[in-house]
């Protein structure tokens, strides 16, 4: 007779439950915080600023931050040279910066998911139509053509999220097509078809899931390369114009005055850099998590 | 071999003539060139004359031709601001974008790669902990904010380095930190991962067996491996270290093409802004031709077909 | 002269654990084998049962994670663990050596065919950059390949899985070692080529005299080639023997459980009888015998003490409580 002991000595119950714990211990805390806040402070602007972003107030003009000499209280980390609250001026821009990235990432995504599936799912023609599309757009390099469509239709806000949705989705097709052409050979996609599902519920609802996890990865890493070609748009005045605020536009503003006053040029920087941090330390926790498969840069 | 060179051709010129597409129907589109060129209450006679010798009364598809051959020809009309044909200011100022570029390249590989493949070989370590470390802040630090803290600290308040203009040595040490940084990041970031999967093979293990030491392992086996998607990759960063470009040249008023097009499109100057796009892209393709060609020769799978 | 019953290599209490996180893997717990000149000794075991990792920690080469915490290996009357690393590569490739399971990986892809096979010839011997290729064209002759002239210009991909391996084979008896250890080296082909490979392998025992360690599950292989036989589990060696021996009398359930599951043609329909459960993870073996949840025979002394080594005979040791004499049972 085969002892019963076998299930608790093969199987290990205490598996699970330790799997979860170092899951939990693994989590990028810090990134995590670093966006909530970032968005928080997005959200929250109207309420928590200390003061109108646009307010002009010439007699507190390129003040330093507050634990410096001549700090205001008033404004924690100094002023502009119009006297405006930087703090305010940063919460305002981070709207504007999340505005701007995430409706880039939805354009893009939706795109290139879009060509991708197409290019995947149907294959032959368009397959072959779209990949050409799709290599010529990869190979061309996002400044050349940011430039060359920005410097003919002119800066604007929306004019800069088109730019950033439409030189961004080679990267999304090129993935979902890959991830159709492995998917659909599946069994249980055979057998959706040959129960007679039509195309479109075939790829939305048995393909697209599968996708799903890469495009999420995909879109959370994307999240800060967006954000610094925005603001570095913005900062070479060809972004957000004012009177937008972006953190890339701040910098450009605060480039005149770098030598007598650091913080209009330093914090803009810093809460770029945080956000992308954050962004990209997300993206490769869910990258190990969700898909160990996913090879990228 | 002689397969693979001719696809890679026939793809860098697929792309040219992708880049040339797009140029001309966003300049197009972009709306009546006349309205720019002309005061705004000039006859129409004068209006219609423009047009005819603009040729902007033909098809499109015959104003693109035109638009190509004129192009090859290094034809892309007159500076609206400077009067002088657009290619030849563009022209003038490639020399420093290109100087720029290749230093700061030059740079970042001897940090990024050494870094990169130490790492590798002892994950986990103080030195692997640094490149990590390097590498997250490389790409979450937006280059031009990278400009702006190198001159706060070194110029501003320790005036040890120039903040702009070319010519001596130490004018180029910011501007090709600048750049270089993000790229740096990535290149570090990829040799690291190449290496470390290389390092995992069976070839790898095989060549222990064999008795290599383990420089021999790594120096003779594992680098030429691991090799081969970093050059890869680096092809494709040059795109966005000439875009780096534009925005160093901005910030260190370095006198290159980027800063030349940037002060194009402001003052809508067209067909300079059309001449430096097409020659960016131009440089930008010959280089990835000429590291797919480094590419082939370093892996025998690309020369010889599988049988 | 063969001496037939010189060991050249002695395995005595081998140890090898891995550190995961916080819990320890035994993958070699207290192993004890010897290899004499010239046989064919087979290792068989299912996988996780250790066998790869006491080939590696015979080269001392155990992956990161892993250190040989215990035992002697003595090779040509000399401890291999007391040896530095560098005094370890002069055996690598020359006096010991080691083909892989894949031969689709195990050569590297951007360096020629004579490139790799004369490397270790370079790094051992004593022949210089200009008769080493002579010497590559007649070690892949020795292992059958044709044209080997013109083999020595192609690079790996350009070759088939069978040829592949065949000069891996050649890499390995590149120096004339005395030993080689194959792991699994035909699992990965197909059965044809895996034949003509095997066949190689005794060829060259026959010709050079060489000792093979013969890492394998397969027990049709192990009955084709092997002199003696080793059967592992959870890390341990439960049984070894001559191979006739084990094959008709298996002492240990575990060999008998093996034995009982390979299906046999023509003799008459029978029931496949598996052993049922599975291996245990090897972060938490059961303490005893780390057979006894699956053992049909357990007795109560089994699922406490670890069993000795018991001497049944002619080169026959088995672990097991079953064969342990009288006095040791009592409780």
């Amino acid at each position: 007779m085969v002892s019963p002991e076998i299930e608790q000595v093969t199987t290990g119950s205490k598996g699970i439950f330790r799997r979860i714990i170092s899951r939990i211990r693994t989590l990028p805390t810090g990134s995590i915080i670093i966006l909530v806040l970032v968005l928080c402070g997005a959200i929250l602007a109207p309420l928590i600023a200390p003061a109108p972003p646009a307010k002009i107030d010439i007699r507190h003009s390129l003040r330093p931050p507050i634990w410096e000499d001549e700090g205001v209280p008033g404004h924690p980390l100094g002023t502009d040279d119009l006297g405006r609250d930087i703090l305010s001026r940063m919460l305002y821009g981070a709207r504007i910066s999340l505005l701007v990235s995430i409706c880039a990432i939805a354009i893009s995504g939706s795109l290139g998911t879009l060509l991708g599936l197409l290019a995947g799912y149907f294959g032959g023609w368009y397959d072959s139509i779209i990949m050409r599309v799709t290599d010529t757009f990869l190979s061309i390099p996002f400044m050349l053509m940011a430039l060359a469509i920005v410097g003919v239709l002119g800066p604007s806000l929306t004019n800069i999220i088109v730019v950033l949705g439409i030189t961004n989705w080679a990267k999304y097709a090129r993935m979902v097509r890959g991830e159709t052409l492995s998917v659909r050979e599946l069994d249980y996609v055979r057998l959706a078809e040959v129960a007679g599902c039509s195309h479109w519920r075939t790829s939305l609802y048995h393909i697209l899931p599968n996708v799903a996890n890469s495009l999420i990865i995909l879109a959370t890493l994307d999240l800060g390369r967006v954000i610094i070609m925005e603001s570095a748009m913005s900062f070479l005045g060809l972004g957000v114009q004012p009177p937008n605020i972006s953190w890339g536009l701040m910098v450009a503003e605060g480039r005149k005055y770098l030598s007598v006053a650091w913080w209009y040029v330093t914090f803009p920087g810093v809460a770029i850099a945080l956000t992308v941090l954050g962004g990209n330390l997300l993206g490769d926790y869910l990258r190990d998590i969700l898909d160990p498969g996913f090879r990228k840069a | 071999m002689k397969k693979f060179l001719f696809k890679r051709i026939l793809q860098s010129i697929i792309t040219l003539i992708g880049v040339t597409i797009i140029v001309f129907c966003i300049v197009r589109l972009s709306g009546d060139p006349t309205n720019v060129l002309l005061p705004l209450d000039a006859p129409e006679e004068v209006r219609i004359q423009v047009y005819k010798h603009l040729g902007l009364d033909k098809p499109w598809p015959v104003q693109y031709l035109t638009f190509i051959t004129n192009a090859v020809k290094g034809d892309f009309g007159e500076s609206l601001r400077w009067h002088v044909p657009a290619i030849s200011l563009v022209i003038d100022r490639l020399p420093a974008t290109i100087e720029l570029a290749v230093v700061s390249a030059i740079f970042s590989l001897l940090i990024a790669l050494p870094i990169g493949i130490a790492s590798s070989i002892r994950p986990g370590s103080i030195l692997d902990s640094l490149g990590k470390t390097i590498a997250l802040l490389g790409q979450a630090i937006p280059p031009f904010w990278v400009g702006m803290m190198l001159i706060l600290v070194f110029a501003v308040n320790l005036n040890l380095l120039p903040t702009s203009g070319r010519g001596e040595w130490k004018q180029i040490i910011m501007p090709a930190i600048t750049i270089g940084w993000f790229f740096t990041a990535s290149v570090m970031r990829l040799t690291r991962s190449s290496m470390l999967e290389v390092l995992r093979s069976e070839y790898i293990k095989l060549a222990r067996i064999k008795g290599l030491s383990e420089l021999f392992v790594v120096g003779k086996h594992a680098i030429r491996n691991a090799a081969i998607p970093v050059i890869t990759m680096i092809s494709l960063q040059f795109g966005a270290i000439l875009g780096g470009a534009v925005i160093t040249e901005t910030i260190f008023t370095w006198p290159g093409m980027g800063r030349l097009m940037v002060e194009a499109i402001f003052a809508r100057d067209y067909s300079v802004v059309q001449a430096g796009v097409l020659v960016f892209a131009t440089l930008f393709v010959g280089i990835n031709l000429c590291v797919d060609l480094l590419y082939g020769f370093l892996d025998p799978r690309i020369r010889y077909e599988e049988r | 002269m063969m001496n037939k019953n010189k060991s050249i290599l002695e395995v005595k209490n081998l140890r090898t654990y891995f550190a995961d996180g916080t819990d320890t893997i035994r993958a070699v717990n207290d192993v004890s084998f010897n290899v004499r000149q010239g046989e064919i000794l087979g290792i068989v075991g299912e996988s996780g049962s250790g066998k790869s990792v006491t080939c590696l920690s015979i080269l001392r080469l155990v992956p990161r994670g892993g250190q040989i915490v215990g035992g002697e290996i003595i090779f040509d009357n000399e401890d291999l663990l007391k040896k530095s690393n560098r005094e370890m590569r002069m055996y690598r490739g020359r006096r010991i050596s080691m083909i892989l399971q894949n031969p689709m990986t195990s050569l590297n892809p951007v360096f020629k065919i004579g490139n790799q096979v004369s490397e270790p010839l370079l790094l051992h011997g004593s022949w210089n950059r200009h008769d080493v290729l002579e010497k590559a064209i007649a070690l892949l002759q020795a292992v059958k390949i044709p044209s080997p002239s013109m083999q020595i210009a192609q690079y790996p991909h350009q070759l088939s899985g069978g040829m592949r391996q065949r000069v891996v084979t050649s890499i390995a008896i590149g120096c004339a070692p005395d030993l080689l250890i194959a792991d699994e080296s035909t699992t990965a082909l197909d059965v044809t080529i895996q034949a003509q490979v095997l066949q190689l392998l005794k060829d060259i025992r026959e010709e050079r005299g060489l000792s093979i360690i013969l890492v394998t599950h397969n027990l049709g292989i192990v009955a084709g080639m092997c002199d003696r036989v080793a059967v592992m589990y959870a890390g341990q060696l439960l049984e070894i023997a001559w191979t006739k021996e084990l094959f008709s009398h298996p002492s240990h359930p575990y060999t008998k459980g093996l034995l009982r599951s390979v299906p046999r043609l023509g003799k008459g329909r029978r029931r496949l009888k598996s052993i049922s459960g599975q291996p245990p993870d090897l972060a938490h073996v059961p303490s005893g015998c780390p057979f006894w949840p699956r053992c049909e025979e357990t007795l109560e002394v089994c699922k406490v003490d670890c069993p000795p080594v018991t001497n049944m005979g002619s080169q026959h040791d088995v672990r097991c409580w079953l064969h342990t004499s009288g006095d040791l049972l009592k409780k």
